[in-house]
């Protein structure tokens, strides 16, 4: 039994906001469980309770900000008799605050109160003699070294979720490698800051143009086989397991990206080193502006089924909400499509510590000689823009030809 | 009046002492009563009653001997020659002041007319009196230096040494003992067994009398007698005045302990009353001549009070001045640096070094014990006695606080005097010349009186000497400000660093790692020397950075090659220079490394490690990437069997160990 309190989601909380409650009171949860969504300076948080419980009590209600360690909601076995709210009442008091099966409004501050008027205890408290429920707190601080939060601060990522490899599974520098400057995960409910996510975006391409020599490469691709394979591949499956193109494009992205290593990985400051994996990232854009760059793991040893699935689940959450970190930093390189909004070609601009972006422009029909012939057909015009300090065009253009042919035999993708 | 209170005294000579005495009077009088005005603040003691010990004394002084006197110095500041106006503004505070107001009534000090204090540790002032005489008899001066000291200085052991030391080598000083029969509000009868001091004195080996202090003219007469003999080469001589004051000890001190009718009993004796009845009684001085010298002297006060009030604070952008003076730059290069590289012993490397200092600068001296006709308790001095001879390779007495304070003495009397302590351990019986004289002389003289004097000492364990020749306590030096503290661990730095030492204006201690003297290595000639300001990189590495100096370098070097082995490279920084630290090369470092491992031989609590790592959290906080760790000697005193000393010291393996604890997981 205990209270869940407003956790500390990163160095730099001091308050939350209670966004959503995930549950309501009589709820079993059990640890692990999401239970609720908390908004922070940065971004709209799950947070997940630690223990197996009936949810008693719900003290604050639903945007409301409180202070990091305030008392959120009692957990306890469902008998409601467990250790008082934090309006503990006292002799006189004309009603318990805290019944199960009651919530206490958003004006309620009951957090203040205690927290102003505690007398302070008489004794010097012992380790020994701290209720165990305000001991929970601690443990979910997060460990991280001073230059692993500056380097998690400057690219606009949150510490948790990060698996530490430091002393005492501290995250350290070298768990954030590929974690990129300006990208953050897109908060649930639309929540997030616009000119915050605007500011990291520019600080990032900044970087990027002023550090990186890119160079840039583009080339035509007719999509015939690609477009004829989809088609008969489609005419099978039932609307939610049709393919896109995009699917096509992403694969044999991946395929060529784990050929030329050149191209994925990372630049830092030893140098570039090459990523042991593919991790394609795909640049989404937000509703009302913005864009993030989630990447896919593996992206080259995933079929086309699972790669449709978790592209459309990675765009969703993108978009609503609830990306891991792993996502958001893990990018090894960037694929972005404008061909939706309606342009031919797009010179990306490289993502760092990423060296290439390939963009993929409106897939649309074009006369094109086949043969000794012109025939009408859908072509796509496929970029590169890549980090010249890594590899030389020579290469980029092996690497979009490489492309260019796995989108010839789509069923070998 | 006594039969040697007759002499043919001419009319100037005793209306010169009148004078004196009332000078140092009505000056400590105003001071009393600016004092209730709150106008000085902090401790004032006066000699009212006094004055005739100071004025008996200076009388014959010429004007380049030197004075060392206590912190109830006011008259004798004034007799020496200093402006009332400077006193005055001293005592105010005022940067007008003799000692940019920063020493106060205690600390008195002008270097024009070599008044080296106002020194507020009792005893404290009287090996730099012996060191002052050393260095004029060393210079071939014939001038005598005079210092002052109370009864209470005579319980302090310094006193024995110091005078020890004067006597031994005959050295043209004169001590004056100001028996006023409290040590604070200590009866004499409660301080000493034997309450002459001078037989003392006498014991130890200084010709020694006692005189009537409340008689002007027998202190004058007592002390022409000591300083001809001193300074025509006869050695020291001691004078010890029977004399009172009549005020309480400081402002602070309700008397307690003395009864009134005691005093007023002694006011009988007053030394001014007494010459002035004796002078009128034989017509040395006339009608008004006194009421026109009072009239004289109380408007000298009131220009000085004025003087005082209009002069100017010290601006506080300047209180770091003087705490050091500035290093030559570029520093000399050694004069005969080796020309090829050749195989050195650490030992070898310490002896170039000081015979070359020997060889080069005639200012140069050795002093130390057993550093001459032993050689050196770990030889470091071998031969050097025999080719420059007992006056420049000078065996001491063990008396570490006498010598060392002698040390600095000699410094300020020009001499560049290199003093061998044996041990860090025994350097604590010095402690009081080191940090409350030398460290503190420069900026409390406000930067008149630099002490450019090199200690060298052993330090660290490691052969099984135990527990009183075997600690670092190297990291309490450190701690004072107005120090460098160096701490050679290479062959290059034992040879050059002694060179670029000599030419540091301050004091320099050297610190010479027991385990380190059979370290022999191949010595690349560094015709320009080395520097002591910055810190070395001994070994790159990315990885992590391991700090350390002295005799656990080598075991940070062997850790660095072991985690090499593991994929991991290790930084080693050599701190070198453990005051003024180089900061810049630590937090240099660690921003690249992003970790560190300080190894410090010294214990843990309180330590150079804890230090190293506050500057590192203070200066590179959002650089760590890992706490930082150290590894430290266990916090014992260094036992003596082989096994438990070595479990004691910092070991490789824990270095190895605390640096992949710092790693955390294998990237």
């Amino acid at each position: 039994m205990s209270e869940f309190t407003m956790p500390s989601l990163g160095a730099d909380m001091d308050v939350g906001k209670l966004v959503q409650w995930k549950v309501k009171v009589g709820d079993r949860v059990t640890r692990g469980q999401v239970i609720a969504a908390v908004e922070t300076s940065k971004a709209v948080l799950d947070v997940e309770v630690f223990e197996d419980g009936v949810v008693e009590a719900l003290y604050v209600g639903e945007g409301t900000e409180v202070d990091v360690g305030t008392p959120l909601a009692r957990i306890g076995d469902g008998s409601g008799k467990g250790r008082p709210g934090p309006e503990t009442p006292s002799p006189g008091t004309t009603k318990p605050a805290t019944e199960p099966g009651e919530t206490i409004g958003a004006h309620a501050r009951p957090e203040k109160a205690s927290k102003e008027d505690r007398p302070l205890p008489s004794q010097p408290v012992s380790a020994g003699s701290v209720p165990a429920d305000n001991g929970g707190h601690a443990a979910e601080r997060i460990l991280a070294s001073p230059a692993a939060r500056r380097r998690a601060r400057e690219a606009g990522v949150d510490l948790s979720g990060i698996r530490g490899s430091g002393p005492d599974r501290a995250v350290v520098l070298r768990d954030l490698q590929g974690t990129t400057p300006g990208r953050r995960p897109a908060p649930a409910g639309g929540g997030f800051d616009r000119e915050q996510m605007r500011a990291t975006i520019a600080a990032a391409m900044t970087r990027s143009k002023r550090e990186i020599p890119h160079y840039y490469l583009a080339t035509m691709v007719d999509l015939h086989a690609a477009e004829a394979w989809l088609a008969d591949y489609n005419q099978h499956q039932p609307p939610e397991k049709r393919l896109l193109l995009a699917a096509l494009f992403m694969k044999a992205t991946a395929m060529a990206l784990a050929r030329y290593p050149e191209l994925n990985g990372h630049y830092g400051e030893a140098g570039f080193a090459a990523a042991p994996q593919v991790n394609l990232g795909m640049a989404v854009h937000l509703r009302g502006g913005g864009l993030v760059a989630p990447a896919i793991s593996d992206t080259d040893k995933l079929s086309l089924p699972e790669l449709m699935q978790r592209f459309q689940d990675l765009v969703r959450r993108a978009r609503g909400g609830g990306l891991r970190l792993s996502e958001i930093t893990g990018g090894t390189a960037t694929l972005t499509a404008l061909g939706d909004r309606g342009v031919d070609t797009v010179y990306g601009v490289i993502y760092p510590p990423q060296v290439a972006m390939i963009g993929i422009g409106r897939a649309r029909r074009r006369p094109l000689a086949v043969g000794d012939g012109v025939a009408v057909r859908l072509a796509v015009d496929l970029t590169l823009a890549a980090d010249h300090r890594v590899c030389d065009g020579h290469l980029g253009a092996l690497f979009l030809n490489e492309i260019e042919q796995r989108l010839q035999q789509p069923e070998a993708l | 009046m006594s039969a040697s209170g007759k002499p043919r005294m001419s009319r100037e000579h005793a209306l010169r002492l009148l004078r004196d005495m009332l000078r140092a009077r009505r000056f400590e009088e105003r001071c009393v009563e600016l004092y209730t005005q709150e106008k000085i603040r902090g401790f004032l003691h006066v000699c009212i009653g006094e004055e005739a010990v100071g004025a008996g004394v200076m009388f014959n002084l010429t004007e380049d001997e030197a004075v060392v006197a206590t912190y109830r110095e006011h008259g004798h500041a004034l007799l020496k020659g200093i402006s009332m106006e400077r006193v005055m503004a001293e005592m105010y505070g005022k940067v007008s002041g003799c000692a940019m107001g920063r020493g106060g009534s205690m600390h008195l000090f002008d270097a024009d007319t070599r008044f080296f204090g106002g020194n507020a540790i009792v005893g404290g002032g009287i090996p730099m009196a012996v060191g002052l005489a050393l260095a004029d008899k060393m210079q071939g001066r014939t001038r005598a230096t005079v210092c002052f000291f109370g009864e209470g200085a005579a319980s302090e052991g310094v006193f024995y040494e110091s005078l020890n030391l004067a006597a031994l080598w005959q050295l043209p000083v004169v001590f004056i003992c100001e028996n006023n029969h409290y040590a604070m509000g200590t009866p004499l009868d409660v301080e000493h067994a034997r309450g002459e001091v001078y037989h003392k004195s006498e014991a130890i080996g200084v010709p020694s009398e006692r005189v009537d202090g409340m008689s002007v003219v027998q202190v004058e007469a007592a002390a022409r007698n000591a300083l001809d003999a001193a300074r025509s080469g006869k050695g020291p001589r001691l004078i010890e005045c029977d004399t009172y004051r009549f005020r309480a000890h400081s402002m602070f001190d309700p008397q307690l302990y003395r009864d009134p009718a005691e005093v007023e009993a002694w006011k009988e004796k007053d030394p001014i009353v007494r010459l002035a009845d004796w002078m009128a009684q034989t017509g040395l001085i006339q009608e008004g001549e006194r009421e026109a010298l009072e009239k004289e002297i109380t408007e000298e006060i009131d220009k000085a009070v004025q003087f005082a009030e209009n002069a100017d604070w010290e601006p506080p952008e300047t209180l770091h001045d003087y705490v050091s003076l500035p290093l030559p730059s570029p520093l000399a290069p050694p004069p005969a640096p080796e020309s090829e590289p050749s195989q050195t012993s650490m030992r070898e490397a310490f002896n170039r070094g000081l015979q070359e200092a020997l060889e080069h600068d005639e200012r140069v001296f050795l002093m130390g014990e057993d550093i001459g006709r032993y050689g050196g308790c770990y030889a470091v001095t071998r031969d050097l006695f025999a080719e420059f001879g007992a006056d420049r390779v000078r065996d001491t007495p063990l008396a570490e606080n006498g010598f060392t304070g002698a040390g600095l003495g000699a410094a300020l009397g020009g001499m560049r005097p290199i003093v061998e302590i044996m041990t860090v351990n025994f350097s604590l019986l010095a402690m009081d010349q080191i940090v409350n004289t030398a460290a503190a002389l420069l900026h409390m003289s406000g930067g008149q009186f630099n002490v450019p004097v090199v200690i060298r000492m052993a330090t660290g364990a490691g052969r099984q000497v135990a527990a009183q020749h075997s600690h670092s306590l190297e990291n309490w030096y450190t701690h004072v400000p107005g120090l460098r503290v160096l701490a050679p661990a290479t062959v290059e730095d034992a040879r050059y660093m002694l060179w670029a030492a000599l030419q540091d204006p301050n004091p320099v201690l050297i610190f010479e790692h027991v385990m380190l003297y059979n370290h022999t290595a191949e010595l690349t000639p560094q015709p320009q020397g080395v520097d002591i300001e910055k810190a070395a990189i001994r070994r790159t590495g990315t990885d992590i950075t391991l700090i350390t100096y002295g005799g656990s370098l080598y075991k940070a070097l062997e850790a660095a090659e072991q985690l090499a082995a593991e994929g991991i490279e290790a930084e080693v920084v050599d701190l070198r220079v453990l005051r003024p630290l180089d900061t810049d090369t630590l937090v240099e470092s660690v921003a690249r490394s992003h970790r560190a491992v300080i190894v410090d031989e010294g214990w843990k609590t309180g330590g150079l490690a804890g230090e190293v790592m506050a500057i590192l959290n203070e200066r590179a906080f959002w650089e760590l990437d890992a706490p930082l760790a150290r590894v430290c000697s266990e916090e014992v005193p260094v036992p003596y069997p082989r096994h438990l000393e070595q479990l004691v010291l910092p070991r490789v393996e824990q270095i190895v160990e605390a640096a992949r604890r710092t790693l955390g997981e294998k990237p």
